[in-house]
């Protein structure tokens, strides 16, 4: 079931195109990824999805429907521009955003107690919020953009300003979001942090779509003919269908001719008797498939 | 209807927990007090209780009769009549009387009298002096002339077109709706400011994109409004409850019987609750359209200074209520609570023009609460970046 629908959108600001036919669905109960280099159009694309922007063209439907007043409950936002109230008390105004969000004072103030147990703010509920550190801060925003249990979260930047232990921590608990069923839209720079949580992905680039799937359909498309081997001798002789070898480390980097396939290869050091310790299909990193795709557009 | 009723709790409440808030609506009754106390205090302490003397060439004063004193602290001056000026300068020599009057022998046709005193000086006891003359000399006249002589005449004027009636003599039936449309005016200020305040924070805090994704822009701006209305009721409640203890002590005004003239009242209530919503509304845009305080106060300027205009011109608005200014601010939605009521209490306003008023600042609302739903929408996005007015009025699209 798609919780979100995004169709053909298109989005000018004056004569910059920030949004050009932008199209995407996620899933019920995935963790998916909007990257995109900083004005690339992600922050436009989720206002338009929110009904903060209005677009030229294109349809959004969120659960099925165009956006309506009681949707609204059903998201958790945390925008880029990150806000509290700084001049009230933490417990406040978290109860007072919660309460916004539909949310019975007792159900508010029962939630808000697990958060902040959770999240190691219990003992600064009765501060003022600008008296809290910005990891602190960040902390409060992720427990009102949660404490309502929304059915999809949309999220941007949720690991800036955390420390690696916090870092973990929100990790876990939108990988929890996700086993409770919920959807998580996950706007970062953080490229290993998208490796780990997310199940798809779209990078936008210009206000352009420039990949859009699964990550392993994605590093594939990206796939070099490539393999990472470790022996415990070295090679005496060079493989039949490689081109080049080259040392990594420990390892060496295997270069493959266009068509052989890296089982022959395996088959190959088996056969002549060589002690394989790692033998690694070398798949590009997201953080190289971003540089290559964002920095080839440049080039363009 | 909840999610409103959280704005109002949530504005209400940021505001009337702030010491500052406080310090500000208890400094001004505290000084009022302190003023009037320290005046009172002062007039005490300097009056000086030595008789005063006096020599009556006319024999206005041959029986002498005190009145009760007009004074509502009582009496303070006790009068000795002497046989002639020398004995009464010797009195003053002496140090037995602080001065003394004398009234000249043909007072009844010149009215003329003389204090003699050591200094120059206004002084409480001339006008004691002059009330103890006039109580004397109606003293030969029955009591229903007597009465008449001090309370005056009763005029009421009577419209032949509208059978209204102004009764001059009830002066506080005509300062009550000043006083009334004075409060309106501080509360529709202080409330304004109070809703700039809270939007300037909502941008200085960055909250707005939070928000316009848990309410609407209309639900924001109703709680907003009322919220912060709270607060200025609040402290003029503060204000009237200091106000009004103070009219209660005064026994001089225990006579009075207010009249409410109930058209005026509703007229009031409609313009009232129409300026309210509209006041909010541009106060909402200029705050969501500015970047700072400093800024959203230079984008307010103007409001201010249009609704300060008929305070400037009140004296040609009571006084010539039917004059072209006076129309035009009657009509001007900006000024027109306040102006309108007023020239009602004065003078016969035709229908035509109540309707008018009424419809130009229904309009003029309508219109400034769709200005703060886009301004709302287009500049609390923009952060450290002034909205442009031009970009009010585009459509949606093209922003």
């Amino acid at each position: 079931m798609n919780y979100v629908d995004v169709k053909h959108l298109r989005k000018n600001f004056g004569s910059l195109q920030a949004v050009d036919d932008v199209s995407f669905n996620v899933y019920k109960g995935e963790i998916f990824g909007l990257l995109g280099p900083n004005g690339a159009g992600k922050t436009t694309t989720i206002r338009i999805m929110l009904d903060i922007y209005q677009a030229d063209a294109g349809e959004v439907l969120l659960f099925d429907k165009p956006i309506r007043p009681e949707t609204r409950d059903r998201i958790g936002y945390l925008p880029e521009e990150r806000g509290l109230y700084q001049d009230i008390t933490l417990e406040r105004c978290i109860l007072y955003l919660a309460r916004l969000k539909g949310l019975d004072k007792a159900t508010a103030e029962d939630r808000m107690n697990t958060y902040l147990k959770q999240f190691d703010l219990e003992d600064h509920r009765k501060k003022k919020v600008k008296t809290l550190s910005k990891g602190m801060q960040q902390k409060a925003q992720i427990i009102v953009t949660l404490i309502h249990e929304p059915d999809l979260i949309i999220i941007d930047e949720p690991f800036s300003a955390l420390d690696p232990v916090n870092t973990q921590m929100v990790k876990d608990i939108l990988a929890e979001q996700r086993r409770q069923g919920r959807t998580v839209i996950m706007c970062t720079h953080q490229m290993h942090q998208v490796e780990q949580l997310c199940d798809r992905m779209m990078l936008i680039h210009n206000g352009k779509v420039m990949l859009y799937g699964s990550l392993r359909e994605i590093q594939n498309q990206f796939a070099r003919q490539e393999v990472l081997v470790e022996l415990l001798n070295p090679l005496e002789s060079t493989p039949p269908g490689v081109l080049s070898i080259t040392p990594r480390n420990h390892s060496q980097l295997l270069e493959l001719a266009p068509d052989v396939a890296p089982q022959s290869i395996l088959q190959w050091l088996m056969h002549n008797n060589h002690t394989v310790q790692r033998f690694e299909v070398a798949a590009p990193t997201l953080d190289e498939i971003f540089i290559q795709t964002v920095s080839g557009t440049k080039a363009e | 209807m909840k999610k409103v009723w959280e704005i109002i709790r949530h504005e209400y409440l940021t505001q009337v927990r702030r010491k500052s808030f406080w310090v500000g609506v208890l400094s001004i009754p505290i000084m009022m007090v302190l003023a009037i106390g320290i005046s009172v205090a002062a007039m005490f302490i300097s009056a000086d209780t030595t008789p005063v003397g006096y020599v009556d060439h006319s024999g206005v004063l041959a029986e002498v009769v005190y009145p009760e004193s007009e004074n509502p602290f009582g009496q303070l001056t006790t009068f000795v009549p002497f046989e002639d000026a020398a004995s009464a300068r010797q009195a003053f020599l002496n140090g037995t009387v602080q001065g003394y009057f004398v009234i000249d022998e043909n007072y009844i046709n010149n009215g003329m009298v003389e204090f003699f005193t050591g200094s120059l000086s206004f002084d409480t006891s001339t006008g004691d002096f002059r009330s103890l003359l006039r109580f004397n000399l109606l003293q030969q006249y029955p009591d229903a002339v007597r009465t008449r002589v001090y309370d005056g005449s009763k005029i009421s004027i009577r419209s032949l077109e509208t059978a209204e009636e102004l009764n001059l003599d009830q002066w506080w039936n005509l300062v009550l709706p000043l006083v009334f449309a004075f409060m309106l005016f501080i509360l529709v200020q202080v409330g304004g400011s109070y809703i700039l305040q809270a939007m300037v924070a909502e941008k200085e805090n960055r909250m707005m994109e939070i928000l316009i994704t848990a309410v609407n822009p209309l639900e924001l701006m109703i709680g907003k409004t009322i919220g912060n209305l709270a607060v200025a009721f609040t402290m003029l409640a503060v204000w009237g409850i200091f106000g009004g203890g103070i009219l209660l002590a005064l026994p001089a005004l225990a006579f009075i019987q207010i009249s409410i003239n109930w058209g005026v009242q509703i007229m009031t209530l409609i313009l009232f609750l129409f300026t309210l919503l509209m006041m909010a509304g541009f106060m909402m845009a200029a705050g969501a359209m500015s970047t700072d305080a400093r800024d959203s106060g230079q984008l307010t300027w103007f409001f201010s200074l249009i609704m300060t205009l008929p305070f400037i011109l009140i004296t040609k608005i009571i006084f010539d209520p039917n004059a072209a200014v006076s129309v035009f601010f009657s009509l001007f939605p900006l000024t027109a609570y306040f102006v309108m009521p007023i020239r009602m209490t004065f003078a016969s306003v035709p229908v035509w023009q109540l309707i008018l008023c009424v419809l130009l600042v229904a309009g003029a609302t309508v219109f400034s609460v769709r200005l703060a739903t886009v301004a709302m929408k287009r500049g609390m996005l923009t952060f450290n970046k002034r909205l442009k007015y031009i970009d009010l009025f585009k459509s949606r699209r093209q922003v």
